[in-house]
């Protein structure tokens, strides 16, 4: 036991004594080393003889250094995250069908320390689920607030199964409660719906809007013009500075900023109804967003139209594409938001295509943590 | 006039492309480097999901993408989790079915897609190296043959714009030790040539913006190559280890169904499906291609054509089989088939295997003096929308969710 808890501390430290102690690694720093070759990788190939010598190395590790190999994910963008994980599968792999046992403590003191990279972590559960089926009764339990959001979605199920039985066993409040407390944790949409349907048959419409983080109210102001689709990569006044007061040269004649407040439950703007039915146009569109202090989130918007999205006056995305479809967090795109108040403008664009389908005019943005749960 | 289609034939298995040491048996990329088509003898004519089943593995994944087959060892993608963020490569022993290794990739670009297609929607590509996989959220890796990772790329996040909502498709084109990418959208658009080795850039190519995605076809006579591009433009042929242009044909081409190599009397052709389906005969170095001929009833849908003994084979949207005589295009014979199909058809042994989305497959006697034409109808009980692959004496088909050999000996499922 003693034992244990000693390897648990140790690799919960990130492994840096672990493989000067033990050399499961091939020697001290090593991992550390080979990962750093790794995550350097860049675009379009760069660094890429660095990084497959190195994961020829690593995939090379007996399977006491999968800790050290998880914990050089964390810092990891997402390419970096793929070539190590490749090494990290041949590394188990290779154990498991040589009946070598994986690592169960130093993976579970991994999956427990929650600042590893969220990735790295259920890479690391899963591993130990097969390393000691019995793991997942153990830590599920705690993970309904996890950073991870693939960790989560195993905690929430459960709890749902949880709230069923507290509904049935202690009654409507009891249920209620149970369902209210997991929808506030619950970030996988298919989960939240059903919650959602869950509460509602028992009486409570839950505030989706506000679970998610759908932007409400929004100021608008068009249209542009936008033939041949050429409004997008045009620059309008709307661009250079966002004044709500101002009057702007629209494409049928002088149009100002009018607010709007979208009453969809997923926060969806339909511009055809509030500018008018038309094609070859677009329209800007803006919300302020305050925050207490500097804080890291995503940005995930919507839209079967072209769009581009810009944060305190830079260009955050932007996507060149009509009608093929719309759905919630279609665009992702992880932001900075600054103390105070954060300005977002978004630019949204119709073509001039003539096809039923390709009459809608809409978006949805909302802004939420890096785990999907709304901030607004 | 056999005589020659079989000259021509041996020709054109010369000219279209070949990876380096693959054998002539195996099944490299979509739908074989070679229009579908396999030189194998012995394929199964009857099967059904209890009979005729060599063995049944079970994919980790949904998928839409084809398996390969390279010196005993198929490979196939799929894609798992709510938003099909998880991808793997599986690494299966074609003998006995058992999965020799699995890789996993999470997804860098966007995973949203048509419900009907799948992140796992390009075929992988393999030669006695190595396994590539292109993912519909633009993650490409490399593979040993034994599952050691050689590289991989985030291609969305090196060129953002390259996205569509509907689910990119085109398979890649293994060749020579480059790894040909056609990612076509309407943001942005270009086919990009990696090392396969290293999966560094080689070269790019820009192509005009449009969302498209027909897989390119290789061809290879000697020292010449040729990789024709097909767009709802026309055709473009480039030089594969460079990219350089070499011919270029306008026509309204579909952007789904994809070109195939064929034969006629007179030497090798390309059919490209469109409105109107067109056969092109591929210039000398330096020339125009010349149109052969063009045809409005040979038409298809998602299901590329097949060009199979001087015959030319494709089933529309109604899940109406018309087969045309490759030289001239004139219609020979049609066939309704129960449909949908998605899977595009494909043939050897003299027989030309259509299946349908729910699985189905019609099994055609290709022979000129058939005395019936569907020889049997088999049916596997799971939704199939891969072409299969053809290799050793049997066909490769994926379901939704399993992999199956049929045919080949050693009947025993594997569950």
């Amino acid at each position: 036991m003693v034992r244990y808890r000693a390897t648990v501390i140790l690799c919960a430290l990130g492994c840096s004594s672990l493989s000067a102690c033990a050399c499961p690694a091939g020697g001290p720093g090593r991992v550390a080393r080979l990962g750093a070759a790794v995550r350097a990788v860049g675009p379009e190939g760069r660094g890429h003889p660095e990084a497959q010598a190195a994961v020829r190395e690593l995939s090379a590790l007996e399977p006491e250094a999968l800790p050290e190999l998880l914990a050089a994910m964390d810092g990891a963008g997402p390419v970096a995250l793929n070539w190590l994980r490749g090494a990290a599968d041949s590394v188990a792999e290779r154990a498991l069908r040589g009946g070598r046992p994986l690592p169960g403590a130093a993976l579970e003191a991994f999956v427990l320390e929650r600042r590893h990279a969220p990735r790295a972590r259920r890479l690391a559960y899963e591993l130990l689920a097969k390393a000691d089926p019995s793991a997942p009764e153990r830590l599920v339990p705690g993970m309904l607030d996890d950073p991870s959001v693939e960790l989560r979605r195993d905690a929430v199920e459960r709890e749902m199964a949880l709230a069923e039985k507290a509904l049935e066993a202690a009654g409507k409040e009891a249920g209620l409660a149970a369902f209210r407390r997991v929808l506030a944790a619950a970030r996988d949409p298919g989960q939240v719906d059903r919650l959602a349907k869950k509460l509602e048959s028992l009486g409570e419409k839950p505030d989706l809007r506000r679970h998610y983080g759908f932007v409400r109210r929004w100021r608008v102001v068009g249209p542009f013009d936008n033939a041949g689709q050429a409004g997008f990569a045009a620059s309008y006044s709307p661009e250079e500075a966002v004044d709500f007061a101002s009057e702007h040269a629209g494409k049928i004649g002088p149009v100002r900023w009018v607010e709007h407040q979208t009453e969809d439950p997923s926060g969806v703007v339909d511009l055809n109804a509030l500018l008018g039915k038309a094609k070859g146009v677009l329209a800007y569109a803006a919300c302020e967003v305050e925050s207490p202090a500097e804080r890291e989130v995503h940005i995930r918007s919507g839209t079967p139209n072209a769009i581009k999205i810009w944060l305190n006056g830079r260009l955050l995305f932007q996507r060149d594409e009509y009608h093929h479809g719309m759905s919630m967090d279609q665009y992702v795109v992880p932001a900075v938001l600054r103390p105070g108040k954060n300005l977002i403008l978004l630019k949204v664009c119709q073509n001039e295509q003539t096809e039923d389908w390709t009459e809608s005019w809409t978006f949805q943005l909302r802004v939420c943590d890096p785990t999907g749960g709304g901030i607004l | 006039m056999r005589r020659a289609l079989l000259v021509a034939a041996a020709l054109l298995a010369l000219w279209i492309a070949g990876g380096a040491g693959v054998l002539a048996g195996d099944w490299p990329s979509w739908r074989g480097g070679r229009g579908g088509v396999s030189d194998e003898a012995g394929l199964p004519e009857r099967w059904s999901a209890e009979e005729g089943v060599r063995w049944k593995a079970p994919l980790p994944g949904r998928g839409v993408s084809s398996p390969v087959v390279v010196r005993g060892r198929a490979f196939v993608t799929c894609a798992s989790g709510p938003g099909e963020e998880r991808l793997h490569l599986v690494c299966i022993d074609a003998a006995g079915g058992e999965v020799l290794w699995e890789r996993q990739l999470w997804a860098t670009g966007s995973t949203q897609c048509h419900p009907k297609t799948s992140m796992a929607a390009p075929t992988p590509a393999a030669d006695p190296e190595r396994a590539c996989a292109l993912f519909a959220s633009c993650d490409a890796a490399a593979f040993t043959r034994d599952g050691t990772l050689l590289w991989c790329r985030a291609l969305s996040l090196d060129y953002p714009d390259v996205s569509n909502q509907v689910g990119m498709a085109a398979s890649p084109v293994l060749w020579r030790g480059l790894l040909i990418v056609s990612l076509e959208t309407d943001s942005d658009a270009f086919v990009l040539a990696l090392d396969a080795g290293t999966g560094e850039n080689r070269w790019k190519l820009p192509r005009e913006k449009g969302i498209n995605w027909a897989t390119p076809v290789l061809l290879e006579a000697g020292a010449t190559a040729a990789l024709v591009l097909q767009s709802p433009r026309g055709l473009a042929a480039h030089e594969p280890s460079t990219g350089a242009l070499l011919w270029r044909h306008a026509a309204k081409l579909d952007s789904i169904a994809s070109a195939v190599a064929g034969e006629g009397e007179g030497g090798a052709l390309v059919l490209a499906p469109g409105g109107e389906t067109i056969a092109l005969r591929p210039p000398r170095p330096g020339g125009e291609p010349e149109v052969v001929w063009r045809s409005n009833k040979l038409r298809t849908s998602t299901a590329s054509l097949t060009c199979y003994g001087g015959r030319a084979y494709g089933v529309n949207s109604a899940g109406v089989l018309t087969c045309a005589r490759a030289e001239d295009g004139e219609v020979l014979w049609q066939e309704r088939l129960e449909g949908p199909f998605a899977a595009s058809p494909v043939a050897g042994d003299g027989k030309v295997y259509c299946v349908n989305e729910a699985g189905v497959a019609a099994v055609i006697d290709a022979r000129p003096d058939a005395p019936v034409r569907v020889l049997a109808t088999c049916p596997l009980g799971e939704p199939v929308l891969a072409s299969p692959a053809i290799a050793g004496a049997s066909l490769y088909i994926r379901t939704e969710r399993h992999f199956y050999r049929i045919g080949g000996g050693g009947q025993g499922a594997r569950r």
